[in-house]
């Protein structure tokens, strides 16, 4: 009898006991950690569609069956193949331990069996291809004291795209979900070169603030993911997007919703930023361009050091000559970061390799040791910039008669918002749409399928260091400058100018052409050329420029248009808000009041 | 253009090093069928004190022969290893376009493999100096102006990479400053790894 009050007994505390470990499996398998381990959003589903993600059938939608399985399979070799998944069961005693400096595939794909750390690096828009124009987001696992992140491994997120594919299929492809796409480990220094030296792109370096827990739960994570493929869209499931959900599994909450329409990397950075109470980041860095390295030299020489720098490049050593040894020394430093721009812009341009070959070898003949010291300067971080989507709202006089205007923009930025992650002068817009109302009228007044404008400042007016600028845009408009009366007329439009620095203003000059349909009734023409002139400069921190542009009318005869005159001023602008004022004057006058809310 | 770098005393060491360690990969099974056919035909003639002499001696004699110059190759080979050549370390776009070289080279590290010249095994062209050889590569122009400077970034890497000396390395860019792009690659490679 006692014997089966015994056995009665050892069942109930073995029942209990089981079903308390499984009570307690079910609440770690509800963590939020697990979830983000196995890629699950905010509508409890994981992202990845990969079976060979998960060790359950189920893993996709159960957690807790995909941590049971886990565990179940516990082995040095499935520690090695999750090592994310591994750390936490072993973080929570669930499995026994395994050296994962044994996995060989891990610690190479790392390149290192301790990371330092890891950093979210955002490469600034570059305008010269329409898939990089909102910057793009990826992650380097940092190394202790070898080479200063050169050699860390960085994890780029990316389509993969075949080489003969054409711009067109390109597109069509990467906006449908026409191209698979991975997580690949390249070297960080590949990165360095294509952006920062060939592109001219700045990349800002986040550094997160982890734990050693949350160092190996993200790093494992990471290689997790790029043993898999994902469908690649360009506007949603992208870089940022894909980047964004391996994060949160260090961060307090979602970073990006699986119903946003566009993710975009300057608005992750933005979430990174203010996610939770505590900071995820603990250092924000800048590796400058190439080109900004240059400019940067270039405005630490003294005067007569930049005017010998200038006669040097024109082959005119005789003031370079009359420099003391370490002016001279700080100059050829100056022409060196010169020509690696230059070089990278022009690669065949054997005169220019011939110069840098002289820089070298004269620096060669000095002590070792830079000496210039560049100075810290203001900066304007990505996080810190507006956010992409815009709703406007004007109140307009259109030659005396008041009206207004409303327009959206689902991204991104113009000339006068405030730079941050985004190029300085320049613009970039997709989508934008804009209404006029008065009274009598509810009208559309512009939509811009794209429109960008992109001003390559010369800071230093040294040959080739910028100038050439450019601009195009597509869509339709009224031209309400012309005629009061004006119709929507499609157009395509494009420009190309020069574009300088001096004392903080930007003069610039610009040849137009623009092919278009019927502007007003009067119209025969469908060719519109025009040479535009005009300064931007920044006041009491906001950003504001003028212009004059000359338009001409051009059938078999060229018809001389009256001139146009445009003054944009930013009154007062916020992370998320700005005021501006404009006037328009052509044929009639316009004077807007704008208050606009970036979202 | 590559031929006339290595010149044919490298060109044979490299490969019997090679040889050497394809030898060592395979030794046991030849140790075993040498041993067994020479030692039958001399215990057969001599004896069996010749035949142990014999066996102590052929042992050690074969044992030399396949374990010497693979101790040699784990030091030497990789001294003796040229990347650009017996790797393919930029063969097809190395010519003077730093772009091209940066943008499209073969990657041995990291999972992706590739090989095109067929002289060395991928083990050989998968180690650290071949990553060594390939950042140098890939960062020359940056190199090359931070050495003639004397520090910089990727100067910082190679020497962490390397523990080459500095002074060594702008030596040798001087010797080789008016030469091709393999040519400066190279004198600042062998110099980071004699240094």
């Amino acid at each position: 009898m006692r014997s089966l009050q015994a056995l009665l007994i050892l069942l109930s505390v073995t029942f209990y006991a089981n079903s308390q470990t499984q009570s307690d499996l079910r609440i770690l398998a509800e963590s939020w950690e697990w979830k983000r381990l196995l890629q699950y959003n905010e509508a409890n589903v994981s992202d990845i569609e990969s079976k060979a993600f998960f060790l359950s059938p189920d893993g996709q939608f159960d957690p807790y069956s995909e941590l049971k399985t886990f565990i179940e399979h516990a082995s040095e070799v499935m520690a090695c193949r999750f090592p994310a998944r591994y750390a936490f069961a072993q973080h929570h005693n669930l499995v026994g331990y395994y050296d994962l400096a044994n996995c060989d595939d891990f610690t190479e794909f790392m390149r290192t069996s301790e990371p330092e750390g890891v950093t979210l690096i955002f490469a600034d828009g570059y305008l010269k291809n329409p898939a990089s124009f909102h910057g793009h987001l990826f992650i380097r696992i940092d190394q202790s004291g070898k080479g200063d992140g050169l050699l860390a491994t960085s994890l780029n997120f990316g389509a993969i795209v075949p080489d003969d594919d054409d711009p067109l299929t390109y597109i069509v492809k990467g906006i449908f979900g026409g191209y698979d796409a991975r997580f690949s480990a390249q070297p960080f220094y590949r990165h360095h070169i294509s952006y920062g030296q060939q592109e001219l792109r700045d990349l800002w370096e986040y550094k997160l603030d982890l734990t050693p827990y949350k160092k190996q739960l993200l790093t494992g994570l990471l290689f997790e993911l790029s043993q898999i493929k994902y469908q690649y869209f360009f506007i949603d499931e992208n870089c940022a997007y894909f980047v964004a959900r391996a994060l949160e599994i260090v961060a307090p909450e979602f970073l990006v919703k699986s119903s946003d329409k566009t993710v975009i990397p300057s608005e992750v950075i933005k979430s990174v930023m203010s996610a939770g109470d505590q900071q995820m980041v603990s250092e924000v860095t800048l590796i400058k361009s190439q080109q900004k390295k240059f400019q940067n030299h270039f405005h630490v020489l003294t005067k007569r050091q930049q005017v010998a720098l200038a006669d040097w490049i024109k082959r005119d050593k005789g003031l370079f000559d009359g420099l003391s040894k370490p002016s001279q020394k700080k100059v050829l430093i100056t022409l060196g970061s010169y020509y690696a721009f230059r070089i990278q812009q022009s690669p065949d341009n054997e005169n220019l390799k011939q110069a840098r070959r002289d820089v070298i070898k004269s620096l060669l003949q000095y002590e070792p040791g830079n000496t210039i010291k560049l100075e810290e300067e203001q900066r304007v971080y990505p996080h810190e910039g507006q956010a992409a989507a815009l709703l406007r709202t004007e109140l307009l006089s259109l030659d005396g008669n008041l009206g207004g205007k409303i327009t959206m923009r689902p991204t991104y930025y113009d000339r006068i918002q405030p730079s941050g992650g985004r190029p300085n002068q320049s613009a970039m817009a997709m989508g934008q749409i804009g209404f006029y109302f008065d009274n009598d009228h509810l009208e559309l007044d512009h939509l811009y399928g794209i429109h960008v404008e992109s001003f390559d400042i010369s800071s230093t007016g040294v040959e080739g260091d910028g100038g050439e600028s450019w601009t195009l845009t597509l869509g339709a408009q009224r031209n309400r400058l012309r005629s009061i009366d004006a119709k929507v007329a499609a157009f395509v439009a494009g420009g190309y100018g020069i574009a300088t620095k001096w004392r903080g203003i930007v003069p610039y000059l610009f040849g137009h052409g623009r092919v278009h349909m019927k502007e007003t009734e009067r119209d025969n023409h469908s060719l519109t050329a025009s040479m535009r002139a005009g300064l931007e400069w920044r006041w009491f921190g906001e950003k504001a420029f003028c212009e004059a542009e000359k338009p001409f009318s051009i059938t078999t005869s060229v018809t001389s248009q009256d001139l146009i005159g445009r003054c944009h001023l930013s009154l007062n602008s916020t992370n998320n808000s700005d005021f501006r004022f404009t006037v328009e004057a052509q044929n009639t006058l316009l004077i807007s009041l704008a208050a606009s809310i970036y979202f | 253009m590559f031929g006339s770098e290595i010149d044919l005393a490298d060109e044979f060491l490299y490969r019997a090093l090679k040889l050497s360690k394809n030898l060592a990969t395979k030794s046991k099974t030849y140790f075993v069928r040498y041993l067994g056919i020479f030692g039958f035909i001399k215990i057969k003639n001599n004896g069996e004190n010749m035949k142990k002499v014999f066996l102590s001696a052929f042992a050690t004699a074969v044992l030399m022969a396949s374990t010497a110059p693979v101790m040699a190759a784990e030091d030497g080979q990789v001294e003796k290893l040229n990347p650009w050549k017996h790797c393919g370390i930029g063969a097809a776009i190395f010519d003077n376009n730093g772009t091209a070289a940066a943008i499209s080279n073969i990657i041995w590290d990291l999972g992706t493999t590739a090989l095109t010249t067929g002289t060395a095994s991928e083990d050989m062209c998968n180690g650290e100096r071949t990553k060594t050889a390939m950042f140098i590569n890939e960062n020359l122009d940056q190199l090359e102006l931070e050495l003639a400077v004397g520090e910089g970034q990727a100067l910082e890497a190679v020497v962490a990479m390397t523990g080459g000396d500095v002074v060594s390395m702008r030596n040798a860019l001087n010797s080789a400053v008016d030469g091709t792009r393999v040519e400066k690659a190279q004198a600042i490679y062998f110099s980071a790894l004699n240094g």
